[in-house]
């Protein structure tokens, strides 16, 4: 009796102690991530962070708990062989966590890869970046970026389609980029695949009393715009630099 | 052997998911969907395996 007591207490405290680790390898990272971020506009009080930087953390959380039981899993096959206990850990690292691992590795990834930041990440796109960021730059793209006439995303809202099925096409596309990227298959100067949409400009523009104005864009013309034989580029580009000045850019 | 090799695959693929989250550049993400993932998925497929064998040992399936 006296003895099985510290054993009795030695067991709780393992079983509380094993689970309050799990939580902190995947709560700390999660809290370290969202709380981290870098921003000059101050933070709103009680900020926790945003959904994708708390998906960051939760993934490295969850990937760090399941590298953690992986090797406690194997150590113990090592040495006991296959026993019930290590199975269960089996199951939950190579089942289950991996299943946390990778839709938080995607999220981060896809709204990741909506950032500029993403896009200027290959060295073919850097002129196009600095373009972008430079206030006196007149092109389209930099008048949209230094006037914050889109918010975020910038590269991503003007070069991806509406609705659902735009946004599954332009990542798709966007994996083609990456794939020939790290491949090296691609040619120089890079050009946009396809005729630029009016539809992407429209969307924005198309219900704006500026557009709408007879004097700026006479009824008229508007079908040809609709159905693209007029390029809004034609009037109002270039949108990037052109490809003889992107070096010096 | 089986159990071992899901083991290294998982262990493989749950690392070479960590660089994206981390920092996303083209080649984490390349990583991650042409490595990472196929990884994964290979360890669950040995692990699924191993665990029929031994339901088949032991005559419950």
């Amino acid at each position: 009796m006296a003895q099985g007591l510290p054993r009795r207490q030695e067991v709780k405290r393992t079983r509380f102690f094993l689970p309050a680790l799990c939580l902190a390898a995947i709560v700390v990272p999660a809290a370290a991530f969202a709380a981290g971020t870098e921003s000059v506009i101050p933070k709103p009080h009680g900020w926790v962070g945003t959904t994708e930087e708390w998906a960051r953390g939760l993934g490295i959380g969850f990937a760090i708990l399941d590298l953690l039981i992986l090797v406690a899993a194997f150590r113990s096959h090592r040495r006991t062989g296959e026993s019930p206990a290590s199975k269960q850990l089996l199951f939950v690292a190579i089942a289950v966590l991996p299943v946390g691992v990778v839709f938080f590795s995607y999220f981060h990834g896809l709204e990741a890869s909506k950032k500029v930041g993403a896009c200027g990440a290959c060295h073919v796109m850097t002129p196009f970046v600095n373009d972008l960021r430079n206030p006196k730059s007149d092109t389209l793209a930099a008048v949209h970026f230094k006037n914050r006439y889109i918010q975020e995303n910038h590269c991503y809202t003007c070069h991806s389609d509406y609705g659902m099925f735009g946004t599954v096409h332009a990542k798709w596309e966007g994996l083609g980029h990456i794939y020939r990227y790290t491949t090296g298959r691609y040619t120089m100067p890079i050009r946009i695949n396809n005729p630029y949409s009016n539809l992407r400009c429209l969307n924005c523009h198309g219900t704006s009393q500026k557009f709408l104005d007879p004097a700026k864009h006479p009824k008229e013309d508007l079908p040809a715009m609709f159905s693209g034989k007029t390029s809004c580029i034609d009037c109002h580009g270039p949108a990037h630099p052109a490809p003889e000045t992107r070096a010096s850019r | 052997m089986l159990v071992r090799a899901s083991i290294l695959a998982a262990l493989l693929g749950t690392a070479t998911c960590l660089p994206l989250l981390i920092r996303e550049t083209p080649y984490t993400f390349v990583l991650f969907m042409f490595v990472a993932q196929p990884l994964l998925a290979v360890a669950f497929l040995f692990f699924t395996v191993k665990v029929f064998q031994d339901l088949r040992r032991g005559h419950l399936f």
